[in-house]
């Protein structure tokens, strides 16, 4: 049971890639810290630095206040899950797991009873002779639990555990990943590539973007206030909407437009020091696909937008509008987040829509969608950040 | 079936039958006629031949462990060094290493013994005065370690290979469980490539008595001094084509090559049922 402290870590290989750049994040005794980020951001070398199998290059890594960069991985007492579990091909489940105890000369009797117990809590005891080559990979990785858990170690480190297994199973795995961490209070950090996980698991997240930490709150947070263009378009399933804009202002009322569309604002963005410093402004509007509604009498009073319908995909519990709509989409240079939407045309960027299961809207019609909620996310063209009306009207 | 038919044949023309054609032989005498068991116990009867079968086979033996002490552990820590990241320019050890295997016995013979002559080699600078290819003492290690030299390049790639293919992560794992770089070696990597052990142990020990040309090129046919040198190969190329004023035997040769090809045989099955049978070769 540790905290965990890192400050300024930065690591540059020696081919000159900068995998992470100055980060700063406290893990609480006991808390499980996801770390979200597109592959290749930096993400499993940040991991390995905290478990001493890549050196740091700047920077201080903290266990419990002491300082370990350069302590071995073996003194740092933290356990880490692989992504292709790395279970020893040649020892049995029970070797696998009791290797660590092995190793740390656990005596023999003890060593034994804490093998069968983590084997009993991960239901592996009837596997307990065989070897990894004859598990399957849900078994594989509840192997590789074991092994962590075993050690009872001052923490966990799990590098995307879980993507190797199919769909169902990785539901069920993180539920059990939950549930384990909880009850054995051992502080965690579970890296991940899938913006759903996090969201799902992480008591906090942290995003991670070229190395460079962008935001760390709790799921909710990260989705309702996020502080960049990047995390809010990649926190979110189907991606928020992102169109370029500006602001328009009087001295009554303030306005953000984009393409053909326009959105009132808040009334603090209309007060102010006169100087009309937001007039004009450059921004990005960010629109939540679940924020747009068909539009019918009841919500003729809430502003809209006009798009016309190019794909429609019902998946039962919800249907999925994808159209263009008649505005400059913003571009972020993540590929992943790109995918889903319908490319871009010359008359229009693409909109996604959550709708009701029962809107009826049909392929190639032109249709008007309502934005049901009170406010639009707004970002700095030019920096990315996002723009609050109490702090940057 | 009808595919593997040609290489079949043709395996069967160049191969079995003439292993068979020297199994028969071996039971007839130089006239053509059926002679049992007589070549036989010639053989391991007649002094004049048992004594250099006895010895040559033990010289064959002393040869094998020569490379199992040191070609191979050699092979294998070259191998895990060109494995470290950290090192520089490793593609040229590798290379050099490598290099010797590259060349003919010919020139290898040739080089050591200038190298080693007691004339004009560089012995005597660094302070040996033993010609070590001259005295009986000296001449079968002198000549293993020649061996070892040239061929310590083959176990070194075989291992390499092997090696390279350890996932990383298994490396890994191993040390965040608390493994130091000992302890990784003796219970992850070692385990993983004794497979390859064995398999470049077989090889060794077939190579190891299919080593003439070397004794053949740097002491002769009469491996010399005082049949010290001599090996099977040697043994066998005297017995079949007679060699210092003695008449070769083709059905006395034949005797001994269907000796050589038993042992080699022993060796083989030993490893098949008694070695790979136990080890298995794990996916990684
Ligand atoms: N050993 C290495 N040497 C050089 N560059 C590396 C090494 N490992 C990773 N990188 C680079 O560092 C960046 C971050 O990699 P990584 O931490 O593996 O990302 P992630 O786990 O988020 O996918 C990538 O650009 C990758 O190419
Ligand atoms: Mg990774």
């Amino acid at each position: 049971m540790s905290e965990l402290r890192l400050s300024g870590v930065s690591k540059v290989y020696p081919n000159g890639v900068r995998a992470v750049s100055d980060v700063d994040l406290n893990i609480a005794d006991g808390e499980l810290l996801v770390l979200v980020g597109p592959s290749g951001c930096g993400k499993s070398t940040l991991l390995r630095m905290i478990a001493g199998l890549e050196d740091v290059t700047e920077g201080v890594v903290e266990i419990d206040g002491r300082i370990v960069n350069a302590e071995t991985p073996r003194e740092r007492d933290i356990a880490m899950v692989f992504q292709n579990y790395a279970l020893y091909p040649h020892m049995t489940v029970r070797k696998n797991i009791g290797y660590s105890l092995r190793l740390g000369k656990v005596p023999r009797d003890e060593a034994a009873q804490r093998i069968e117990d983590t084997a009993a809590l991960l239901e592996l005891t009837d596997l307990l002779d065989r070897k990894p080559g004859a598990l399957s990979g849900g078994q594989r990785q509840r192997v590789a639990m074991g092994r962590a858990i075993v050690r009872k170690p001052a923490a966990f480190l799990m590098d995307e555990p879980l993507s190797n297994l199919d769909a169902r199973l990785r539901v069920q795995m993180r539920a059990e990943i939950i549930r384990l961490q909880r009850s054995l209070g051992t502080t965690t950090v579970y890296v991940t590539h899938d913006q759903v996980e996090a969201m799902t698991m992480g008591s906090r997240v942290a995003v991670l973007r070229d190395g460079l930490l962008q935001q760390v709150e709790s799921p909710q947070v990260l989705y309702d206030h996020p502080d960049n263009l990047f995390v809010a378009a990649f926190i979110g399933s189907p991606s928020m909407n992102l169109y370029q804009g500006r602001i328009e202002r009087t001295s009554t009322t303030a306005r953000a437009v984009f393409g053909a569309h326009s959105f009132p604002l808040q009334d603090q963005w209309t007060e102010g020091d006169g100087s009309g410093g937001n007039d004009g402004r450059e921004v990005i509007v960010g629109i939540r696909p679940e924020w747009l509604v068909e539009q019918t009498r009841d919500n003729a009073d809430l502003p809209s937008v006009r798009v016309r319908v190019e794909l429609v995909e019902a998946l039962g519990s919800e249907l999925v509008a994808h159209t263009t709509i008649e505005a400059a989409g913003a571009e972020i240079d993540t590929p992943e987040l790109a995918e889903g939407h319908v490319s871009e045309s010359s008359d229009g960027a693409p909109c996604l829509a959550r709708l009701s299961p029962r809107s009826r809207v049909a392929v190639g019609e032109t249709i008007d969608l309502a934005i049901n909620h009170p406010s639009v996310h707004l970002f700095d063209a030019e920096t990315e950040r996002a723009l609050r009306p109490d702090r940057d009207r | 079936m009808v595919f593997l038919a040609p290489a079949t044949v043709i395996y069967s023309v160049f191969m079995v039958y003439p292993l068979l054609d020297s199994l028969r032989r071996s039971f007839f005498d130089d006239d053509g006629n059926f002679a049992g068991l007589d070549n036989y116990n010639t053989l391991f009867g007649n002094p004049t031949f048992a004594d250099r079968f006895w010895d040559a086979l033990g010289h064959n033996f002393q040869f094998f462990a020569f490379h199992m002490v040191l070609q191979n552990p050699i092979g294998l820590l070259l191998a895990v060094l060109l494995t470290v990241q950290s090192v520089r320019g490793l593609n040229i050890y590798r290379t050099i290493v490598f290099l010797p295997t590259t060349l003919s016995v010919v020139i290898v013979g040739f080089i050591w013994r200038l190298i080693l002559s007691p004339i004009w080699g560089v012995t005597e600078t660094v302070g040996i005065d033993t010609p070590l290819l001259g005295e009986s003492r000296t001449v079968l290690p002198t000549l293993s370690l020649i061996s070892v030299w040239q061929w310590v390049g083959i176990p070194m790639i075989f291992f390499y290979a092997v090696l390279i293919a350890i996932p990383k992560d298994l490396i890994e794992a191993s040390r965040v469980d608390g493994a130091g770089s000992w302890q990784v070696f003796r219970d992850i990597t070692f385990p993983l490539i004794l497979p390859m052990l064995g398999i470049i142990s077989i090889l060794t020990y077939i190579g190891n008595f299919n080593a003439f040309d070397l004794i053949y090129q740097v002491k002769g046919v009469v491996a010399g001094p005082d049949f010290a040198s001599d090996i099977m190969g040697t043994f066998f190329y005297r017995t079949f084509f007679g060699a210092s004023g003695t008449t070769g035997s083709p059905a006395m040769g034949a005797t001994v090559a269907s000796v050589m090809f038993l042992i080699i045989l022993a060796g083989v099955l030993l490893y098949m049922f008694g070695w790979q049978r136990r080890v298995t070769t794990y996916e990684l």
